[in-house]
């Protein structure tokens, strides 16, 4: 089985795909990150894209009952860093990812707010399913 | 005159998110059952909120119901950049501090 693409000098994480799981992660990452010089704007908007992406995979891609999760992420040169999170789920409806309309809050949701805040947050988003793996791969910005 | 009653539930988490969401809005429904028609949620310990601790926020409020309000207070800069990106500010009476 090929190796999926990730970036180059990338920082791996195996992470579970479960609400604790995806703590545990986030605990790694942040880490890391705060040791890679993400200023703390950054480092919030960052957290929270990343909290969206693990919750949606456990809950969508693997339905709840959890699942692996690879994500590899790497900050480039340029102050943004680059991450990839593989899955090995159920593939996005339609093959795209969701438009990210921030629902009305007047309408008081209880949900729906993850997809539009990734896209609000991330510098870029792109998703593709590599034979029975989802690929997201996502710039993050530094503040 | 005006009376304050303050109920001190148990100390809010520092994460409100997917892993205690559930949890949050069980509790939260058992205190709101003797709540007074003004409910002020002090956030001023939780350091991390995602959509999921969002929702049972706006859960909470919704179970509170029409004739009693729910007011956040005390947000922290996490949980501000999550509130207000999602313009639930528009919807939620914010006080810097709790009372």
């Amino acid at each position: 089985m090929p190796k999926p693409p990730e970036p180059p000098g990338a920082r791996r994480h195996r992470i579970e795909a479960c609400p604790e799981g995806v703590r545990t992660a986030l605990g790694a990452i942040m880490a890391e990150l705060g040791a890679g010089g993400l200023g703390d704007g950054a480092r919030r908007d960052a957290e929270i894209v990343l909290a969206e992406v693990l919750t949606n995979i456990a809950r969508h891609a693997y339905g709840g009952t959890g699942g692996p999760v690879r994500l590899a992420l790497r900050v480039r040169g340029d102050g943004q860093a680059q991450c990839s999170v593989i899955d090995w789920g159920r593939a996005m409806p339609g093959g795209v990812l969701p438009a990210g309309t921030m629902p009305d809050p007047h309408g008081r949701p209880e949900g729906g707010f993850g997809w539009p805040l990734i896209r609000l947050l991330a510098a870029g988003v792109a998703y593709d399913r590599l034979g029975r793996r989802n690929r997201l791969r996502l710039r993050l910005r530094v503040a | 005159m005006n009376i304050t009653v303050r109920q001190e539930g148990a100390a809010l988490v520092a994460r409100l998110d997917a892993a205690v969401a559930i949890q949050f809005k069980d509790r939260m429904r058992e205190i709101a059952a003797g709540a007074p028609d003004r409910v002020i949620l002090d956030l001023s310990r939780v350091e991390f909120l995602d959509s999921s601790g969002l929702g049972a926020v706006i859960a909470v409020m919704k179970m509170l119901g029409p004739e009693r309000r729910l007011e956040l207070a005390a947000l922290g800069p996490a949980v501000e950049r999550v509130v207000r990106l999602t313009r639930m500010d528009t919807v939620f009476t914010i006080h810097a501090e709790a009372p």
